[in-house]
């Protein structure tokens, strides 16, 4: 047990199977595939960070419009450059496990969504949020006039308050009723 | 640090922004300021250059129709949304609405959880990690529940646990504070819980088709991945019955089997089922009426040919004097039958529930634009092609939305109220002129449909005029259970051949004879029936074939492999988006209530009314098969076994039947209000939020109000509300 280890062992193993929603094979899997990810020489898996350019080159993230939100949230590192340790990783997956709780994928769903980081979701990260679901090509981009019209729609059913914002108790009122989410929520590895 | 906000009035009556600094006591404010309100403070920042821009502002002033992009112009939408925008504030009254607790909850859960981050992540590069079972705390920040923690009071964590994280008792470990029993006690449930735990990763390993699960959710999306997953529990139900019967028919009798004279071997009986396969385990022929004595092996009884003297265990037993238990063939073919369907009859129960519950909830969002914005994105799919086509169904389905919600709230006049009108009669039109499109869809569909009646008519045909026939036929369940076999075999072929022709060959013609783009579509609904069809056989033949489920399992096995390869190689990912919760409702009420509930009403005529045959199975010479259980329960009230005869009385008693169903529906109608209660109390909440959303901005203003005044700032701007708020003032 200790801070540098260059192989996963039991006691880390069943460590992590107790803090996270995963099992161990889903660990062990994670663990090769973030060492295949670290160049060849570096075997300090537990205190390298991957860069968020890298780690967004995995297959399960290369096409997902939001890999760079997703990597600024889980990560923690000082620097805020979204770089991602191999806890950061693990903490990734448990959240977007099968057995993760509504409320933990709502809250981080809310944090992925809040592009500026304000803790609501304003216009602007709203915008953001149509123009990821949309693509970027243009004729699959909604024009300035549809988006307004969608954000003003959007906004008249979701804020509750009338505050002109989304916060995080109206993003999961309508998490809530909405059964799909759950399902739709998941990244398997 | 932490700030605290107070009001208070001073010399001229002005309210007076107090900020100052203080211990905090509401747990709200223990993280550090700078790490979150960083956004803020630009804010704040941007505010006073902007201020300094006044002179540019009055002149976009001037302009008639400021667009929405000027954020500090937005005019009041047309329904009377009341919009905050901060930039119309002071840096005073900015700086009370930064500390609102509906700014800082998001902001505040997630200092909590970067704060937890940072702690633990010093904690780690303090000393080399320690083992979870020294550890006092060592929470992963991310499976916490979000009540705020104070950096001060670490012994909160121990009390803040929820069913959010897994929990782990490390706190009461600490060896030196506890009696020993605790320790024990403690001790013991953690080692329980490794070995759940353990378990839980032997059955996870177990999973079968999880890569293919992923390759084809990733490509295809939930919708089609539903699909394989009912396929998948439709092969462990199938296990289920076949390990029951096994277990409890086959295996006995296999074990002892009567001495029959047995056909030659030709492969042809594969397709047939008849031939030499007739007198093997696989029929219902084959099983004897007999009794055997499970603990000496040799002794086994058949009962006598006629009705009266079906005596086995008592006088025999107490002859021989020594302890025997019979395991009577009879009794346990029904009593297995009846169980694996009892069995099944629960888990369909639960597991419609369990979609029902999930599927539709109060207030549910189906079609709704935020639902839509909020959920729909599906992160597991992977593939490029298919995250553009996922792009393409979304910007259609907003586009849709925009359109038809404005066509719903824009005022019409009289000459658009002509346009509509005209519009819908040309609809009205067309849709009168779609029955043919709809005759081609029942067309397409009548495959499906042909397949169930040709099961309804066959059941009939079965139990009704055409049994006067059976004197002809030595062993009629032998011969139901034989075409039940050759109908399985054909079924089987023709999904092949389905999957051939209509995945594999249209494919071929839609891209070079029509010249499309695009593949053609896995139709969902179509392999879903054709499950659903292979099922129904396979329930219905349970009686008279009891290995059935053996090669209704060979034939999943194979069917899954088949489609996905067809799938991948032929088929694009599909335009319409599928409601993953809601089919696997519809997919299992479907085989819930036709299939099964048919199938269960075919038994319980078989079982109570048709007369067997007479010369093979394990029911020949009673009156029905019903009666092989009377006349077993008559026998128990001789040996006086209490139990079984309690338990006889339950089911045959109909008043017990009547009082069960009238507690269910007790149950449901009480549920039914209280899902209707629940209903009006959102409606008031809502309506109450909403106020006290109107109250905030009533004070925000008199606050904004309060601070100009005191510190005269040019009037920037008026917008429509604010000449409301403040006239109430003046």
């Amino acid at each position: 047990m200790g801070g540098s280890a260059s192989h996963l062992s039991k006691e880390q193993l069943s460590e992590y199977q107790e803090l996270t929603f995963l099992t161990k094979q889903d660990i062990l899997h994670a663990y090769r595939i973030f060492t295949e990810l670290l160049s060849k020489d570096l075997v300090d898996f537990q205190n390298i960070r991957i860069a968020k350019e890298r780690f967004c080159e995995l297959p399960e993230l290369k096409a997902n419009p939001f890999r760079e939100r997703i990597c600024l949230v889980f990560s923690t590192a000082i620097e805020k450059d979204g770089s991602v340790s191999f806890e950061d990783f693990l903490d990734m997956l448990s959240a977007f496990s099968d057995s993760a709780t509504l409320e933990i994928k709502s809250h981080y769903a809310f944090r992925i969504f809040d592009f500026d980081d304000d803790g609501t979701l304003d216009k602007e990260d709203l915008k953001n949020l149509v123009n990821c679901l949309t693509g970027g090509t243009s004729d699959t981009q909604l024009s300035e006039a549809e988006m307004n019209q969608l954000i003003q729609n959007i906004l008249e059913e979701a804020d509750i308050d009338k505050d002109g914002t989304v916060n995080l108790s109206e993003f999961q009122h309508v998490i809530s009723r909405s059964p799909d989410f759950v399902s739709s929520f998941k990244i398997v590895l | 640090m932490a700030h605290s906000v107070d009001f208070y009035r001073d010399a001229d009556d002005d309210a007076v922004l107090e900020i100052s600094e203080q211990e905090p006591a509401s747990p709200d404010f223990c993280f550090e300021e700078d790490l979150v309100h960083h956004s803020f403070a630009d804010l704040l920042s941007e505010q006073s250059a902007v201020e300094s821009q006044s002179s540019v502002m009055i002149e976009l002033e001037d302009q008639p129709c400021a667009g929405i992009e000027n954020q500090g112009y937005i005019r009041s939408p047309p329904h009377a949304q009341y919009m905050l925008n901060d930039d119309c504030y002071d840096p005073a009254t900015l700086k009370v609405l930064s500390f609102m607790p509906s700014r800082t909850i998001g902001r505040s859960r997630g200092a909590v959880i970067s704060d937890y981050c940072n702690r633990t992540l010093r904690f780690r590069r303090k000393r080399a990690r320690p083992a979870l079972s020294d550890m006092a705390r060592s929470m992963r920040p991310s499976i916490r529940d979000v009540a705020a923690l104070d950096e001060n009071c670490e012994e909160e964590v121990g009390k803040h646990m929820t069913s959010n994280c897994k929990d782990h008792s490390c706190g009461p470990l600490e060896n030196n504070h506890l009696p020993c029993w605790s320790r024990t006690k403690y001790n013991l449930i953690i080692a329980v819980r490794q070995c759940w735990y353990g378990f839980l990763s032997f059955l996870n390993s177990l999973q079968l088709w999880q890569i293919a699960e992923k390759q084809i959710g990733g490509r295809f999306g939930t919708g089609v991945l539903s699909y394989f997953i009912f396929l998948k529990m439709l092969l462990i139900l199938n296990v289920f019955h076949l390990v029951m019967n096994l277990s409890f028919i086959v295996i006995p009798q296999a074990t002892h089997p009567p001495a029959n004279a047995k056909g030659t071997f030709s492969g042809l009986e594969l397709l047939t089922g008849s031939g030499h396969f007739t007198d093997t385990v696989l029929y219902y022929g084959y099983y004897t009426n007999s009794s055997w004595n499970i603990l000496d092996n040799g002794r086994s009884k058949s009962s006598a040919l006629t009705n009266s003297s079906w005596n086995i265990s008592g006088s025999e037993a107490s002859n021989a004097g020594a302890l025997s238990i019979w395991y009577n063939l009879p009794i346990a073919y029904i009593y297995t039958l009846g169980t694996s369907f009892f069995i099944t009859c629960i888990i369909l129960v639960h597991c419609l529930s369990k979609a029902f519950g999930e599927s539709y909830r109060v207030g549910s969002t189906y079609g709704n634009l935020v639902a839509k914005v909020f959920c729909s994105w599906d992160f597991k799919v992977t593939q490029k092609q298919s995250v553009e086509s996922n792009y393409e169904n979304i910007s259609t389905q907003l586009k849709e939305c925009v359109t038809e919600h404005d066509f719903l709230t824009t005022a019409s006049s009289v000459h658009q109220k002509m346009c509509n009108l005209s519009v819908h009669f040309l609809g009205w039109l067309l849709s009168l002129g779609s029955v043919v499109g709809c005759t081609l869809a029942v067309y397409y569909y009548s495959e499906s449909m042909l397949k169930m009646s040709i099961l309804g008519v066959l059941c009939f045909h079965w139990m009704g005029p055409n049994t006067k026939n059976i004197a002809e036929i030595s062993c009629w369940e032998t011969f139901v259970g034989q075409e039940l076999y050759r109908l399985k075999i054909i079924d089987f072929i023709f999904l092949i051949l389905d999957t051939v022709f209509a995945e594999y060959l249209w494919r071929i013609i839609c891209i070079k004879l029509l010249k499309r783009k695009r593949k053609p579509e896995f139709d969902i609904a179509r392999n879903v029936l054709d499950l659903i069809f292979g099922q129904t056989i396979t329930w219905l033949g349970l009686l008279f074939a009891p290995l059935l489920p053996a090669i209704q399992i060979i034939k999943f096995i194979v069917v899954f492999y088949m489609k996905k390869l067809s799938l991948m190689q032929n088929c694009q990912p599909p335009h319409k988006f599928w409601r993953a919760s809601h089919m696997m409702t519809i997919f299992i009420s479907l085989l819930c209530f036709p299939s099964f509930l048919g199938a269960a009403v075919a038994y319980f005529y078989t079982i109570w009314y048709i007369k067997p045959s007479l010369t093979c199975g394990p029911f020949r010479t009673l009156d029905s098969m019903y009666d092989s259980a009377v006349q077993w329960v008559r026998q128990l009230d001789e040996n006086a076994s209490k139990f079984f005869k309690l338990s006889w009385i339950l089911v045959r008693n109909p008043f017990i039947l009547l009082l069960a169903s009238g507690i269910l529906l007790i149950v449901i109608y009480f549920h039914w209000q209280v899902v209707d209660g629940q209903r009006k109390v959102i409606k008031l909440l809502n309506e109450q939020i909403a106020n006290e959303g109107k109250d905030k901005k009533f004070l925000i203003g008199k606050l904004h109000y309060f601070n100009r005044k005191k510190f005269k700032s040019p009037r920037k701007r008026h917008t429509q509300w604010e000449d409301e708020v403040f006239s109430v003032n003046d």
